[in-house]
């Protein structure tokens, strides 16, 4: 780059050189509009790629590049989800999924996160609990679910707790890390006034420990929505994933192409809200980047 | 200034264990009596162990051997000490009123008599157009101010300072040392004062406690008798100003230089 610009310089050396004494001239600080144009141009491209791989898609799907059967154009697709939109299918199964989502991530969210800040604050009970997480955090979710069957029965419960357990962990090690990166000054002023531990717990260890928090509850969404769906393919009739593994297994392919793509909007549209969410808890954060 | 002493520390000593079989002597036998509403400052060498001192008299360190007895007439949940850090113990995630209520939140008062005591020393500490920014848009010394309000609002009987204002430029640090000095004439409370700055020691304090490089002892203890109230800026060409500070450099010299030729 730069030596494309210092190239381009040399080309102005000739008027320049009556007026600077040296044998050449080369110019500096002159890039920056370029530069600005090629940010702009990337932008754009950024915003129509997706559109693109659906073009591409549809193309090669229509002209029988790929297998219509599996990989149908996302025209048809659009429309099979207009269909299910229109008869009420699709809503209520996304609605089970984000019921049986929210009650889950929330119960393991609270849980991981009162819990990380007691782990985190008193170093007595991470003596004790934390080579119980670390020990059992290996342990895939999803291999439990048989056992949560067991206890629990069939229905939307063992999808909860599979959720809840799963949220726990990531949320858990996120906060015990957050809590134990605190500038120890803040924990001297806490000590200074003699807070209590709770005291400790809700007005220094929580809002220090947030970004870590947050960064945690990022991640658990995104498991979240995995262990919500192959729980829903195996222990549900209703619900986005028992809408896939249906459409699977009566070779509907349609309906399995629109229950991924809300899947994914879904998971999008929380990541995006937990963020939201974030930058509200988290004001003097947003000040930083102004 | 009363004659009545305040903290009593006797015999304190403090031991580090860095290692299985390596060990740090900080403080050895420190004998101290700091009075009533005294200004006193412990200066040394760096790592001479007078922030241990501090932080032991505000009872966030314990001693290996000896003990800190502080007079007190503190009644209910308030503060005997309240410490203003050294550096960047503001929270970040507080605006600066709430920084200053912080204390007081912890100990229950209402809100809006804390809104009235943090407004007093925010106004004293000149931030009142800031009260509602969050310390990542101030600058060092604004920060420090808010430690400082922060500390005098909690109302202690004694104001524990460990190098408040050492990451601060010039400028910044005499504003806030006068500052410093025009709260602590208004409001007589006893100050333990941490520096390594022999300008600062000799510009705020009563008695200044000279401490010899580690394991720290207390040299001497040097009355400044330069008359009140100070300027800390035309202190320094009074004649006894620079008295005292050859005094205090001849003491500390030594070990200053020992510092640096045999680096730890």
């Amino acid at each position: 780059m730069s030596e494309k610009a210092d190239k381009h310089a040399a080309l102005d050396q000739r008027a320049e050189q009556p007026r600077l004494g040296g044998r050449g001239v080369i110019v500096r600080g002159r890039g920056a509009g370029r530069k600005r144009s090629h940010l702009k141009a990337q932008q754009i491209l950024r915003t129509f790629s997706p559109v693109l791989l659906l073009v591409i898609w549809e193309l090669a799907s229509r002209l029988g590049l790929i297998d219509r059967l599996f990989f149908p154009p996302p025209t048809e697709i659009a429309e099979s989800g207009y269909l299910m939109f229109l008869d009420g299918s699709l809503v209520s199964a996304s609605a089970d999924s984000l019921r049986r989502l929210f009650i889950g991530y929330g119960m393991g969210a609270l849980a991981g996160v009162a819990i990380g800040l007691w782990l985190g604050l008193s170093s007595w009970s991470r003596a004790l609990f934390e080579p119980w997480i670390q020990i059992t955090y290996p342990i895939p979710k999803l291999a439990v679910y048989p056992l949560i069957v067991l206890v629990v029965g069939l229905g939307d419960l063992p999808i909860i707790i599979l959720l809840a357990i799963a949220v726990f962990y990531i949320v858990v090690i996120n906060t015990i890390a957050g809590v134990l990166s605190i500038n120890r000054a803040y924990l001297d002023v806490g000590r200074d006034c003699n807070a209590s531990f709770a005291q400790f717990a809700g007005t220094i260890a929580l809002p220090a420990a947030l970004p870590h928090i947050f960064t945690g509850l990022e991640i658990a969404l995104g498991i979240g929505f995995i262990v919500l769906v192959a729980g829903e393919f195996v222990g549900s009739n209703s619900g986005l994933g028992s809408l896939i593994w249906q459409s699977w297994q009566v070779f509907d392919v349609g309906p399995m192409y629109v229950a991924i793509v809300v899947v994914s909007l879904l998971g999008y549209a929380s990541v995006l809200t937990t963020r939201l969410v974030g930058s509200i808890l988290m004001p003097w954060q947003r000040s930083r980047d102004n | 200034m009363t004659n009545a002493i305040k903290i009593a520390i006797q015999g304190v000593s403090k031991r580090f264990t860095l290692s299985k079989n390596q060990t740090v002597h900080a403080l050895s036998d420190i004998e101290l009596d700091i009075r009533d509403g005294e200004f006193f400052t412990l200066i040394g060498a760096s790592g001479c162990g007078k922030t241990t001192l501090l932080r032991i008299i505000g009872g966030l360190e314990d001693t290996s051997e000896g003990k800190v007895e502080i007079s007190t007439d503190v009644t209910g949940n308030r503060l005997v000490t309240a410490t203003v850090f050294q550096e960047n113990s503001v929270f970040p995630w507080l605006d600066v009123q709430s920084n200053v209520e912080y204390g007081l939140r912890i100990r229950g008062v209402p809100r809006a008599e804390r809104r009235d005591i943090a407004d007093h020393f925010i106004s004293k500490v000149g931030l009142t157009a800031f009260r509602k920014a969050y310390p990542a848009q101030l600058s060092g010394g604004m920060r420090q101010r808010v430690s400082v309000a922060r500390a005098f609002a909690n109302g202690p009987e004694i104001l524990l300072m460990d190098e408040p204002f050492g990451a601060l430029d010039e400028q910044t640090r005499i504003v806030l040392q006068e500052e410093v000095l025009r709260l602590w004439s208004e409001h007589r409370r006893t100050v333990v004062f941490v520096t390594h700055s022999l300008d600062e020691a000799i510009a705020l304090s009563d008695r200044v406690a000279v401490l010899s490089a580690r394991p720290g002892r207390v040299i001497k203890v040097i009355p400044v008798g330069l008359p009140r109230p100070r300027n800390v800026t035309e202190l320094r060409a009074d004649p006894r100003y620079a008295e005292l500070y050859q005094t205090l450099w001849g003491m500390i010299r030594s070990d200053i230089q020992r510092g640096i030729e045999v680096p730890a």
